[in-house]
């Protein structure tokens, strides 16, 4: 005989009652087990889905400009390694059935991007070139395109020349191709190909590369290279792209200008980039050659101010510096032999002089156009005092002050110009003409650079101060020997990610991003803990009630000189081989509860996650974890079961009692139940101070903590209670004596009693808690001080929109019809600029890595608006609109950004004050300052910064491609309609505010369906336990009911007697739940009462009531239905 | 060898302290045995569990061999009560998961020892006639069968004192009449102290000295 012999027997003989131990550790282990597999599948899922999407892309160079394809042969070491790429966003129109869809991937690729797929499928034929599309089946089902239908598909033109100065063309931004679908593809792989993470499915349209080159006139040239490339080539990459690249793929020219004697670095763009002209500049000190600064401007008007009726119209003039290498050079005419050039003064050229009938000193009038912010022009005039007129020759007489402007510089007359703005034809004379035909664009009057870009450079920092600057040889050094030093001078300075030329490694950050925003082990954990300590509280209490059946054989041990330690080591071993057989089974099971959890989410929950990708993943170390977790769970709870049980008398436990009667022990358990109970509250108050007044601790915990501690608080005041002696007897007649005597007999089993409650609250907590945080979409009116901001739609456009849609002048500009302009009276847009990204939105589980940013103009921060959960407000002002906290200029350059408070906990794991880290447009990184937190906004996707930080981040993003727009409710289905409508060039798709909110509302309620679930699988514990103590309590009590049913009780008496008990249990279980739910959601519920679905939770309360209760009858009926006066035979 | 010197028992109550032995006292050397009679509630059970060191006396002492058992440690009053007392109940208490041998061998687990107990326990089953029945469980047994299976698991750790509580309590008269008579011979073959509590006269005349507990005082008769 051994101890294993002892245990082996024991668990074979008892093993009904140890099967039920054994179950409970089951479901607790895998609810824990289950809730790692959970986030492991989720972690999983998301890395093979990114990674999927990449093929064998490794790397990805997407620039902000078009450059030479040749340069991926270039660069690469292997063939096929970089593969050349256009990648644009647009939208998809079908032909014929008109089904529209917008945000639409387009890349345009030849065979060498098939091969960097990693599955057969991706081994697709596509022609190289001609007018066709391979959609993927994604996009495919929702323009119910089949192969040979027609397409349309609209991209934004990239425009050399910023839309936001006064050349860009504004009127030419966008393109529509006529495709026909070659074939349909599935979304995956190569298929569902995405640098960006995301879990929705790409719509993809792929187009030979060629074709798309010529659609957009940039022949030979792309914005993409995709590489395949060992993970530690970035630096290699990164130094090859610096030594192949060209001033051809940075849209720089060096036009030699014999006649002149000198270089013009010109750029495509017409102004040159701040940080090519300061690389420029560099490179040319550094070979110690000198430059001369030109910004070349288009003067409407030049008049003498006393003369305003003498006007040349059209006319060049240029801003120089420094300004006396050019008055060294210009020929003074006689009028003014030794002409200035200081601020404020301005030379004519002999030809306007002479028009103008200028002398010098007249005060010289200059108006020109100048570009507002949402592309409105307006005319500027200035003032010059005349200090010179210097002949037409010479450098004097150079055209290409001005570089060459397609349209404008090509042009055989002045009024074939077609230029991107307003030109009064009828202003222009004979003699302008012949000027044209005879010196084209040179310049009629020179000015400072200082008042030159005073004037005209609005934005100098962002899109350019000059137009050219201008080398001078080295003497006795040609021209094409300064060329090639400068250039490879200048090369060998630039750094290629100044100007958005960097390899972005997209795999890592594939992989980075699958990590996910939330950790789903830890949420769903998190959601599981009060079902893990419902299965333990259960554990405990079946093993309780195992252990007391067997009271008289601990009594025995003792008897036959076992130790009470060494009798509650032999029942714990017993439990703990229980345990490891339940928590090996239940690993199993977890795995079937992981799997039942996913299809959850793919089906029932799915627009929790919103992606049907989703599988089970499992690690061992899940497995390691959530079994040796279980186990020490269960340990603890079954020597918790076993406390007090082997200090009780011996003797009582020989005759089979379970519980000491005496008062002392009664009072002893209320007194150390009212202790934790204090310490609990304490223990909640604390951790609600360090929340919501110092900040210090997470809202998560505190609801995870502070629930808990209530909950233990709840639970312990009800030990307490349960355990203060009656002082009076039950009195009274019939059922409601019945009922007393019924709620009397809860005391009798004081532990039993508290855990059953306790199993009753846990659930109770978590289902309505998590009712209490379900959402309710706003109102059909949207207030300002609300989640929609007061705006009833937001729209969204893949081509940036270059005019103001407030302004009649910018909705002529945009086309609109005469029907939509009487659509959108009243409407008022609030713009702001966007860099695409990663959404910071509970719709997209993949962590941000580049996350959305959008410009609020001016026009948002003054008007205000939204909810703010907390902001970092001083000011009274600041505190009545926190949207100027943007404004602020932090000594530290962080800059200020308001996001949604959602976002920020759960997405991007930060808080007030936090700061997040981003690339700027030129791949530094920026620090983003949280100084403000949106309550359930439609923002939630968004990090918003003033448009004066954005323009500086992302001086490349032109124009506004987001909105916030007040139409009036009534209205606003049309204005959408309307607004999709007329500006589908633009792909604009626009959203009723409430209906996002509701989207994302219903996220955040599937998601608490989903821990809900959870909270309902504690209920069934709950209930399992409360019927198994029932169970218990009326096989102990039979002698005792047949007793009453001798003394006349009827059957129904006794069913009444019992479940007044089980009553008694549940309400106090509902109650201990409620309350600590109600004290946990409280700071909630007071935030957004009007969002609380009240009739649902009562609804909740009701429905756990009655299932409660149910169990109870389903264990009582059958139980009492047994005869009981043999019961009362052997009493 | 079995000494009880004034022993009291209190029991608190919600009105004054409920007093069951009044100043017990008794002494039995080796090889003497003892029955103790009286009615229900007299507190003979009681004072059996203070002898057997189960509950501790309100006052006075008990000495066993000399060792006053209540002055050890938890533990070693546990290693002391296996070692030296056998107890016979009148429920027989056995295991209804282990075996009749598993039951007898079931004190030897309490402590360690050299020896192997199972040839010892095979002895003493074939003594109380259940040679044949080593591997039944008790279920399987009849009343008497039980109660010998209790008293062999009684005398497997070589008590000094063994105590029987009601053995033949919920026993027919001829299987109490076998059990008290295996009692008996059971003393005579070994040196130990038998006290036997019980209502029955019968039992009661098998054993050398009587006494009788009346108001929780020990009258010997």
């Amino acid at each position: 005989m051994r101890f294993r012999t002892l245990h082996r027997r024991s668990l074979g003989h008892y093993w009904r009652a140890h099967l039920a131990v054994a179950l409970g550790v089951v479901a607790g282990t895998a609810a824990l087990t289950g809730a790692l597999l959970v986030g492991d599948s989720m972690r999983g899922s998301l890395r093979e889905a990114a990674l999927g999407r990449l093929g064998e892309v490794d790397y990805a160079l997407i620039a902000p400009r078009f450059f030479r394809a040749a340069l991926a042969e270039e660069i690469a070491e292997t063939p096929n390694q970089i593969c050349p790429a256009i990648l644009a966003r647009g939208g998809c129109t079908h032909a014929d059935l008109r089904a529209s869809v917008e945000r639409v991937n387009v890349i345009g690729v030849d065979e060498r991007f098939w091969k960097l797929g990693e599955t057969s499928t991706d081994n697709q034929t596509m022609p190289a070139a001609g007018r066709i599309v391979i959609l993927n089946d994604a996009l495919a089902d929702e323009l119910r395109a089949a192969p040979g239908d027609d397409i349309l598909l609209r991209i934004g033109k990239p425009g050399a020349i910023s839309t936001e100065t006064l050349l860009g063309r504004r009127d030419d931004t966008t393109l529509t191709l006529r495709l026909t679908v070659h074939g349909i593809i599935p979304a995956k792989g190569l298929g569902a190909f995405s640098l960006n993470p995301r879990q929705a499915l790409p719509r993809n349209a792929y187009v030979p590369l060629v074709t798309l080159q010529r659609a957009l006139r940039q022949p030979d040239r792309v914005n993409t290279l995709l590489v395949d490339a060992p993970q530690d080539a970035a630096d290699s990459l990164a130094a090859l792209l610096k030594q192949h690249l060209t001033l051809s793929d940075l849209g720089l020219r060096l036009r030699v200008d014999k006649t002149h004697d000198h270089i013009a670095v010109e750029s495509e763009a017409f102004l040159l980039e701040p940080v090519l002209e300061d690389t420029a500049r560099s490179a040319a000190d550094a070979i110690n050659i000198q430059t001369t600064a030109v910004l070349a401007y288009l003067a409407n008007t030049i008049t003498v101010d006393a003369r305003p009726d003498d006007v040349i119209p059209y006319s060049i003039v240029a801003a120089i510096a420094p300004a006396d290498d050019l008055l060294r050079c210009l020929i003074p005419t006689d009028v003014t032999p030794s002409p200035t050039l200081l601020t404020g003064e301005i030379l004519l050229n002999e030809w306007a002089a002479r028009d103008l009938q200028a002398a010098p000193d007249n005060r010289i009038r200059l108006s020109y156009y100048v570009m507002g912010p949402l592309g409105e022009l307006r005319t500027d005039e200035a003032t010059f005092r005349l200090s010179g007129v210097v002949r037409l020759e010479g450098p004097a007489a150079d055209p290409g002050f001005t570089p060459e402007y397609p349209g404008v510089t090509d042009s055989d007359s002045v009024a074939d110009w077609n230029p991107p703005f307003p030109l009064d034809l009828r202003v222009i004379r004979d003699k302008d003409e012949a000027y044209w035909d005879r010196h084209r664009t040179t310049p009629k009057a020179f000015v400072t650079l200082a008042d030159g870009q005073r004037l005209w450079a609005a934005q100098p920092e962002r899109l350019g101060r000059l137009t050219s600057l201008r080398l001078h040889p080295r003497p006795g050094e040609t021209l094409e020997t300064t060329r090639a030093t400068f250039e490879c001078a200048f090369l060998e300075r630039l750094d290629p990610a100044q100007v958005g030329l960097s390899f972005d490694a997209v795999r890592r950050r594939a992989l980075a991003a699958g990590e996910g925003t939330t950790d789903f082990s830890g949420l769903f954990l998190g959601f599981s803990f009060f079902l893990i300590i419902s299965a333990a509280m259960l554990v405990a209490l079946l093993f309780r009630l195992g252990v007391e059946r067997r009271s008289s054989e601990v009594g025995l041990l003792l008897a036959l000189g076992f130790s009470p330690r060494h009798v509650a080591r032999l029942l714990l071993v017993e439990g703990m081989m229980l345990a490891g057989i339940g928590a090996a089974v239940g690993l199993f099971v977890a795995r079937g509860y992981a799997w039942l959890m996913l299809a959850g989410l793919r089906s029932w929950w799915a627009e929790a996650v919103n992606t049907p990708f989703l599988r089970l993943h499992d690690s061992p170390i899940s497995y390691v974890i959530g079994y040796c977790v279980s186990l020490l769970v269960a340990a603890v709870s079954i020597a918790w079961s076993l406390r007090g049980l082997t200090r009780m008398p011996t003797r009582a436990l020989l005759a089979g009692a379970i519980q000491s009667g005496r008062p002392t022990v009664r009072g002893r358990r209320g007194t150390i139940a009212a202790i934790i109970a204090l310490v609990a509250i304490g223990l909640a108050g604390l951790l609600s101070t360090l929340t919501f007044v110092t900040d210090a601790v997470s809202q998560s915990v505190t609801f995870f903590l502070g629930g808990t501690a209530l909950l233990i608080a709840c639970i312990a005041g009800l030990s307490c209670w349960l355990s203060t002696e009656p002082r009076a007897a039950v009195r009274g007649a019939g059922l409601v004596a019945l009922s007393r005597l019924g709620a009397r007999n809860a005391r009798r089993r004081v532990g039993r009693s508290v855990l059953t409650a306790g199993l009753i609250a846990a659930a109770t907590f978590v289902i309505t808690a998590l009712q209490a945080m379900r959402l309710d979409a706003p109102g059909e009116t949207p207030a300002k001080d609300s989640g929609t901001g007061g705006f009833a739609l937001l729209a969204e456009s893949v081509v940036p929109l270059p005019y103001d849609l407030n302004t009649p002048a910018g909705r002529a500009e945009l086309n609109l019809t005469q029907s939509a302009e009487d659509t959108l009276a009243g409407v008022t847009f609030i713009p702001f600029r966007l860099r695409d990204g990663d959404e910071t939105s509970c719709l997209n589980l993949y962590r941000p890595t580049k996350p959305r940013v959008l410009g609020a103009t001016d026009a948002m921060i003054e008007r205000g608006g939204f909810v703010f959960s907390t902001t970092m407000a001083e000011s009274d002002d600041e505190r009545r609109n926190p949207w100027t906290l943007l404004r602020q200029d932090y000594p530290d350059e962080a800059v200020p950004v308001i996001a949604d408070e959602t976002a920020v906990l759960w997405q991007l794991h930060s808080k007030l004050g936090g700061e997040l880290s981003i690339a700027d447009g030129r791949g530094r990184d920026t620090r983003l300052r949280i100084v403000g937190l949106l309550k359930g906004s439609v923002l939630q996707g968004e990090l918003i910064i003033a448009e004066e930080h954005f323009t500086r981040l992302f001086p490349s993003v032109a124009g506004h491609a987001f909105f916030l727009i007040d139409a009036p409710p009534e209205n606003a289905r049309e204005v959408e309609a309307t607004l999709e409508r007329e500006l589908a060039n633009y792909s604009l798709a626009a959203d009723s505010t409430r209906r996002r909110l509701a989207e994302l509302f219903v996220v955040q309620n599937t998601y608490l369906s989903t821990f809900q679930t959870l909270g309902g699988l504690g209920l069934l514990l709950g209930t399992i336990g409360l019927a198994a103590v029932l169970l218990r309590n009326i096989w102990e009590r039979r002698g005792e009911l047949a007793l009453m049913q001798a003394l006349g009780f009827s059957r129904t008496a006794l069913i009444w007697l019992v479940l007044s008990e089980n009553c008694t249990l549940v309400a106090a279980g509902l109650i201990a739940g409620l309350l600590s739910a109600g004290l946990v959601v409280a700071p909630h519920a007071a935030s957004r009462g009007d969002l609380i679905p009240w009739a649902s939770l009562m609804m909740m309360f009701v429905a756990i009531f009655a299932t409660g209760m149910l169990a109870g009858l389903a264990a009582l009926i059958p139980a009492l239905r047994a005869p009981l006066l043999p019961a009362l035979r052997a009493e | 060898m079995l000494k009880a010197e004034s022993i009291y028992k209190r029991f608190p109550t919600r009105a004054a302290d409920l007093i069951v032995l009044r100043g017990v006292s008794l002494s039995l050397d080796v090889g003497q045995s003892a029955v103790i009679v009286g009615p229900s509630g007299s507190g003979k059970s009681t004072l059996l569990n203070i002898l057997g060191t189960l509950e501790p006396p309100t006052e006075g002492r008990v000495l066993l061999d000399g060792c006053d058992p209540f002055s050890l440690p938890p533990r070693e009053l546990a290693r002391f009560r296996n070692r030296s007392v056998g107890f016979i109940f009148q429920d027989h208490h056995l295991l209804p998961q282990c075996s009749v041998l598993e039951n007898v061998l079931l004190p030897t687990l309490a402590e360690r020892r050299d020896d192997d107990p199972t040839v010892r326990a095979g002895r003493l089953l074939e003594r109380v006639g259940l040679a044949e029945r080593l591997d039944h469980r008790p279920a399987e047994l009849s009343g008497g069968e039980r109660q010998r299976v209790a008293i062999a698991r009684a005398l497997i750790n070589r008590p000094k004192l063994v105590l029987a509580d009601e053995p033949t309590g919920n026993l027919d008269r001829g299987t109490a009449e076998r059990v008290g008579e295996l009692l008996t011979e059971l003393h005579q073959d070994r040196d130990l102290v038998l006290l036997v509590v019980t209502h029955s006269e019968t039992l009661a005349e098998r054993f050398g000295r009587k006494y009788e507990l009346v108001d929780g005082t020990l009258e010997p008769r």
